[in-house]
């Protein structure tokens, strides 16, 4: 990982202010919250969807047997768009099965937390700050 | 076309800690883009919500090498880079092969740098353009430039008591490249990762000028939820709005016909900024019209073009 | 050294150091009247006489942007305007100098519209002094040739990483045929050496980011390191200088003083203006006027120290600027050489007039009436006048 940008005074600034690149990995957007993903590994398909969806870099990935294998979230870095629940195949098929049980049920695959039936399935929860604290202990 | 899993497996080029709003499309086209190439590859960037998000000095989500030089100059920019790389390459100082990707939002690129892309794409620089277009100056606080559509209510063509929102169609910047003969033009949407990444795949192997226009929802300059970024970047190719298609050597090829073609409202009615459209069923008239049209005109050039 | 005597136009000469230069990118847009340097360029091009990359873009705006990628990618890179081209560039002039990219414009002086004139004058020129770039200026073809063979020595060393634009006036320096000393190709290249970059966008192993957006926290440390690299620009101007002396027999500084050891009147000028002044000189000397001559090659940086020291005996002083500033006071170079003589101390009675706009003539009796004119100051005759248009229809 590249050194963390230390600029004391005008002497250390590089020649025309270039910078080695990646240093952003130092500035954590993971404060900008106000919901929270929640994985669950064990409603997971592994198709990496929320991978490319991320606009954060905050899905983390592992080393698997087949490959690359979704791993939990980058909390110092997600911003809580929910943009991985929403487009998780495994939320939207769940958010099917519930709707096609109840026409009136008014839910998407992001919004679908709490709702009867939907966390038992889902793989990613979006859920409010006090209930990622408190349920998942999630900071 | 690289799969999520296969993508993943690649280093991202584009580290988190960047500043863009939460939802926000472009870091997705980045990685669209980025992770389609199997060379090294060097990025130029034209002013705008990338640029000021991306390098807050000192830090840079940036993983490749980066260059910012001004808003209407980053087709230019990079010609100059490409120039330097073919000269020291011929010279024998480089001996790599490095890919050369041009970015702009669509004021950068519709608009203030029109005249700069057409010269480097006219000279035919080996190097693709990506326009990310999220139909505004968003960057400056959602001002109207020649990408916003018909109706859609912007800060200097606001929906008012007399003039509802922008009066003109959007410009057709992706048939004005197509008019350049460089050998890839193609429209997508970040939405669709599989058509998007198989593009940018295929343009990284041609040689020579290449221009891709990306469709990149805004949050706050279309009005809607930060989760809703990938659906509403799908939903617009199913009204023909934004259709998704190529042009390689001049043959058109549309990549994907919706089975339902969408009445226009149906993307309209996800967005504040066409909040007092929907009211206005003259202008949608007046817009579907306009869609249809396109929409077949497209379709005959597929045709006319792919005639032995 | 073997020198070659030949008779030269400013264009040629600019481009016949080019060649010798033999950079790694040119990016140009035509403009009268520098068109011809580049023209000469593509010649040597396409014959396949330099490696050069001429990349023939659709503007100066995209001609700059150009060699700022270009220079950011380690390949030296140069250019060549004039006029509304350099006005075009001016957006990227600023930007090519705060990311310290070490390009070479050579750049005719003409008259920025309107009206539209073709010919010259310094109002493209300064309209950029505070673009961060050096700029030199040349009296004709020969130092226009020397200039541009020390410009990348300039541009690149490592204590300076600034972009500089090496001038000569538009027609009668650019497409005026003089007498010129050209030096082998060899001992030219010899004395340019290899781009030494300041970074390199190109060097993918290890990758940067340049043109950051730096906000409150930085831009001002920012500037005081590009400020720093400008006062640095006058002792590696000088130190090249007394190197191309070395080399090539003819040492060049900041300024070029003329006759002023014992001069009492002494007039400030730079381009092709200082050698007719140069004639005027030599002539009120025969008459008993001892006239000297202080010729700024270098506009920026201002060499002010050095002008103050060589005023600080002269009874009476004339500023010559070939451009307005329409700040009604004077002209700009008479405005950096009244702040010099401020913070020296000195309070000499200065003279400060405009002429030559647009490519107007001006003749060496004009500019003996100048020294005329200053010696009735000197002798309580009449008070110094600012900003007074010579040569005017009136």
């Amino acid at each position: 990982m590249v050194k963390k940008p230390e600029l004391k005074t005008w002497k250390d600034i590089a020649v025309g202010g270039f910078v080695e690149s990646g240093t952003a990995e130092y500035f954590h957007t993971g404060g900008w919250r106000s919901k929270v993903p929640v994985w669950q590994k064990q409603n997971c398909i592994q198709c990496l969807t929320c991978w490319a969806f991320c606009p954060d870099n905050s899905i983390k990935v592992v080393d698997g047997a087949k490959g690359k294998e979704r791993a939990g979230f980058d909390y110092d870095f997600c911003k809580g768009c929910g943009i991985c629940a929403e487009e998780c195949p495994q939320n939207n098929k769940i958010t099917k099965e519930l709707k096609t049980k109840d026409a009136s049920l008014k839910i998407t695959p992001s919004t679908g937390s709490g709702k009867p039936g939907f966390d038992e399935k889902a793989a990613i929860l979006f859920v409010g700050l006090k209930e990622a604290k408190d349920k998942y202990n999630i900071k | 076309m690289s799969s999520p899993k296969q993508a993943a497996a690649v280093e991202t080029k584009l580290t988190g800690g960047h500043r863009a709003c939460a939802g926000c499309a472009f870091p997705i086209a980045i990685k669209e883009v980025l992770s389609s190439c199997k060379y090294p590859v060097v990025v130029v960037n034209a002013t705008g919500c990338m640029e000021v998000t991306t390098t807050i000095f000192p830090f840079t989500a940036w993983k490749v090498p980066f260059l910012h030089n001004a808003f209407e100059n980053s087709a230019a920019t990079c010609s100059g880079i490409e120039g330097a790389y073919q000269s020291l390459k011929k010279q024998g100082k480089i001996d790599k092969n490095i890919k050369f990707v041009a970015f702009g939002g669509d004021g950068g690129t519709y608009d203030i740098g029109l005249q700069s892309l057409s010269g480097a794409m006219e000279r035919g620089h080996d190097m693709m353009y990506v326009c990310y277009n999220n139909e505004a100056y968003m960057n400056t606080g959602v001002q109207r430039s020649s990408a916003t559509p018909r109706g859609s209510s912007t800060t200097t063509a606001p929906a008012g008591k007399v003039i509802n929102g922008k009066q003109q169609n959007p410009k057709d910047l992706t048939e004005i490249m197509v008019a350049h003969n460089i050998p890839y033009v193609a429209q997508t949407t970040v939405g669709m990762w599989p058509d998007a990444t198989k593009k940018f795949e295929k343009a990284f192997e041609i040689t020579g000028a290449k221009f891709v226009n990306i469709y990149s929802p805004c949050i706050p300059g279309w009005g809607i939820e930060t989760s809703q970024t990938i659906k509403l970047s799908k939903l617009v190719v199913d009204t023909c709005m934004w259709p998704i298609y190529e042009v390689e050597n001049g043959k058109y090829k549309i990549n994907y016909k919706p089975a339902t073609k969408l009445p226009v409202t149906e993307f309209y009615k996800t967005q504040a900024r066409f909040k007092a459209l929907l009211k206005d069923e003259a202008q949608i008239k007046l817009i579907q019209d306009w869609v249809d049209a396109k929409w077949a005109r497209l379709q005959l050039m597929e045709e006319a073009t792919n005639k032995a | 050294m073997e020198k070659t005597i030949a008779a030269r136009t400013g264009n040629e000469a600019m481009a016949e150091a080019m060649r010798q230069i033999n950079p790694d990118v040119c990016a140009a847009y035509p403009i009268t009247p520098a068109t011809e340097i580049m023209q000469i360029f593509a010649g040597f091009v396409n014959d396949g006489k330099v490696k050069t990359n001429l990349i023939t873009v659709e503007s100066e705006h995209s001609a700059m942007s150009a060699c700022v990628g270009s220079a950011a990618s380690g390949a030296r890179t140069m250019t060549a305007t004039s006029s509304q081209g350099l006005a075009y560039m001016h957006e990227i002039l600023f930007i090519a100098a705060g990311i310290r990219l070490p390009i070479v414009l050579a750049e005719v002086n003409r008259n920025i519209s309107a009206p539209i004139n073709i010919h010259c004058d310094h109002s493209d020129t300064m309209a950029e002094r505070d673009s961060g770039w050096i700029q030199l200026f040349s009296e004709n073809p020969q130092e226009a040739y020397d200039a541009m063979i020390m410009a990348p020595r300039i541009a690149e060393h490592k204590d300076v990483s600034l972009p500089i634009m090496v001038t000569t006036d538009g027609f009668i320096i650019s497409h005026g045929m003089e007498r010129i000393e050209l030096y082998p190709d060899a001992e030219v290249q010899k004395f340019v050496g290899e781009y030494k970059a300041p970074y390199n966008v190109l060097d993918v192993d290890h990758p940067i980011t340049v043109g950051s957006i730096v906000l409150q926290d930085y831009t001002f440390e920012f500037k005081k390191a590009q400020h720093e690299a400008m006062k640095n620009a006058k002792r590696v101007i000088l130190e090249v200088g007394r190197e191309f002396a070395k080399t090539f027999g003819k040492e060049y500084g900041l300024i070029e003083a003329y006759k002023c050891d014992d001069a009492d009147y002494i007039t400030i000028s730079l381009g092709s203006t200082a050698g007719t002044t140069k004639t005027a000189v030599e002539e009120l000397r025969a008459e008993g006027i001892k006239a000297g001559l202080i010729k700024i090659r270098s506009f920026r940086p201002f060499p002010a120290e050095e002008i103050a020291a060589i005023l600080s005996k002269a009874k009476a002083v004339a500023v010559l600027d070939r451009s307005e500033s329409m700040s009604n006071q004077a002209g700009p170079v008479a405005t950096e050489v009244k702040n010099g003589l401020y913070d020296a101390g000195m309070k000499v009675p200065l003279a400060s007039y405009i002429y030559g706009l647009g490519g107007r003539e001006i003749f060496i009796e004009d500019i003996k009436d100048v020294y005329k004119e200053l010696k009735n100051i000197a002798d309580g005759k009449s008070k110094p006048e600012q900003a007074k248009y010579i040569g005017l229809k009136v």
